[in-house]
């Protein structure tokens, strides 16, 4: 129990510390180094002002960047990436030359009654600038820290010019086309008239009276090239990849009559038909030597089979453990060699064979499992006679492939 | 006969009308944003002024209706000719996402310039504007398209 408390506060002094360390860019959005399901948006601002501007602009870029996003894996909507976002707000006096680069400079003024303004700037590359109004609408700052982020603007507006009596384009949606055909009809008595693009009513970037939504920053990310959650994020241990295995294993062979332990190496191949049938060749070879004096015995066992495996997807969709199942068909070879003083002998057999078996894999990433372990029953029919064979199997699996 | 000549007089009246009440002076300064306010300015060849400060897609805060003089307008013109106004290009753009901005039309018999200022200033527009917020100082009004702001 008290692990466990430990363990959650070091990794969330760690996410603690992650958000609130000076990044190498004014934009920063990366992948978490430790967990690439986890994409980190930190924004820099640097308050050209007073220490009330820094403390306004820290308290309305916490509110807004309160929101939780996720970006659902297209295969499976219940995982995916997560999203946070962090805004690190430092006044600008502050900053040594070499942090000034990393900080968006944001100039504060008084509020004249004009809006604040803002550079539309790039993830992951140089810094930003804009003038800011004190006291502005709540979700000011916000809008102004999305154009930073590198976000347009989602209203179109038109000018009336009273001179000539033509309306002026002022700023057209993009895409196109403008809502109502030509944005909206400015007038003599309204000579300014703006209206959100279309599917934008509610969006931040094109009416500060809406929240920022998670829209806003999966827009973000597709501009900087983040908008897919990672395949190691969406496929689970139950997602039926083609599959390559190979380890060391240990047969047991024998019937009435004979008996051996035998050790060798398994591989097998499988391939996803649906997302619980796959088709699966299995082969192994497996030897035995018995050393008496100058008597030495070699047994040989060589199997080749192919046939179906079933993926029950017995565990969760969280859990890195898996559980398939096999029934194949095919052959087993023997071959025996016996040395004694002044000759050998030797002896080579085929029989049909069958392997029926499972396995427990745990996902280490997305392309690889470890088998922690494989258990097949594997008759043979040599001699007139029925070897009861079983066969354990340990180690790594190789995964490609989209899956099923 | 008697309907011509009413016809004609009534043609005057109209021609009178119109002519008076085309504006040669039109400056909106303000907002470029979707929030914010902006003023409207409309100055006729009479130098009746038409002033409104509005929010953006919103309501009226203030409105009034004031005259200038003739020589008050003609000054304008003059001095917007002095300053180059006529030979500027049709817009500035600073460059950023909302803030501010100011478009200044103006005719001087026959003679029409439109200039838009956005998230900039230019020295021609702001000593034209300086000049005309001379005039309008008696009637408490400042155009301002954030010209006080300094740039970066």
């Amino acid at each position: 129990m008290n692990r466990s408390i430990f363990s959650v506060i070091i990794a969330a002094g760690y996410f603690l510390v992650q958000a609130c360390v000076p990044q190498k860019h004014a934009n920063t959005i990366v992948r978490d180094e430790e967990n690439p399901c986890i994409i980190r948006i930190v924004v820099q601002l640097g308050i050209d002002g007073t220490d009330d501007d820094v403390a306004a602009v820290t308290t309305q870029m916490e509110d807004c960047f309160k929101k939780e996003c996720f970006i659902p894996c297209e295969t499976d909507k219940e995982k995916g990436c997560k999203v946070t976002m962090n805004a690190i707000v430092k006044k600008w006096s502050s900053l040594s030359g070499e942090e000034k680069e990393t900080f968006h400079q944001i100039n504060m003024v008084p509020n004249d009654g004009l809006p604040s303004n803002a550079h539309i700037g790039k993830a992951n590359s140089g810094n930003s600038f804009g003038t800011w109004r004190r006291n502005e609408h709540p979700h000011a700052y916000c809008h102004e820290t999305m154009h930073l982020l590198g976000l347009p603007d989602k209203y179109c507006s038109r000018l009336y010019n009273a001179v000539d009596g033509s309306a002026i384009l002022e700023v057209s949606c993009d895409p196109p086309p403008d809502p109502n055909g030509n944005c909206c009809v400015p007038d003599a008595q309204n000579t300014r008239c703006g209206t959100p693009c279309g599917g934008h009513d509610h969006d931040l970037m094109a009416t500060v009276a809406a929240d920022l939504s998670c829209e806003n920053i999966m827009d973000v990310l597709k501009l900087a090239g983040f908008d897919k959650c990672p395949d190691e994020c969406c496929l689970s241990a139950q997602t039926f990849r083609s599959s390559l295995f190979g380890g060391p294993s240990y047969l047991h062979f024998g019937d009435q009559n004979t008996k051996f332990d035998g050790f060798g190496a398994t591989l097998n191949y499988t391939y996803p038909l649906g997302k619980k049938v796959g088709l699966t060749i299995d082969g192994g070879y497996y030897m035995h030597i018995d050393k008496q004096g100058d008597f030495k015995e070699s047994n040989n066992i060589f199997t080749l089979h192919g046939g179906i495996s079933y993926n029950p997807k017995f565990f969760g969709s969280g859990s890195k453990l898996g559980l398939s199942t096999h029934a194949l068909l095919g052959i087993a070879n023997w071959k025996t060699k016996v040395e004694f003083p002044g000759g050998e002998n030797k002896e080579s057999e085929t029989s049909f064979s069958a392997n029926l078996g499972a396995s427990l894999d745990y996902k280490l990433n997305s392309k690889f499992d470890l088998r922690l372990l494989q258990v097949d029953y594997i008759p043979t029919f040599f001699r007139e006679d029925t070897q009861n064979n079983y066969r354990v199997s340990v180690g790594l699996e190789v995964k490609f492939g989209k899956g099923k | 006969m008697v309907k011509r000549i009413s016809f004609l007089l009534l043609a005057c009246f109209v021609f009178t009308l119109v002519a008076t009440a085309q504006t040669v002076v039109h400056i909106n300064a303000g907002s470029r944003a979707n929030y914010g306010t902006y003023q409207n300015l409309l100055i006729n060849l009479d130098g009746q002024c038409n002033y409104q400060l509005r929010e953006v897609n919103g309501t009226t805060k203030d409105s009034s209706v004031f005259n200038i003089s003739k020589s008050q307008l003609d000054s304008i013109f003059q001095r917007a000719d002095k300053l180059g106004f006529f030979q500027l290009d049709h817009k500035y753009d600073g460059g950023l996402a909302d803030g501010a901005g100011i478009l200044i039309a103006l005719n001087n018999s026959g003679k029409k310039k439109t200039v838009q200022l956005v998230n900039t200033d230019l020295p021609q527009v702001n000593e034209l504007v300086a000049f005309i917020n001379r005039i309008l100082e008696p009637q408490k009004i400042r155009i301002y398209y954030g010209q006080s702001v300094p740039q970066k």
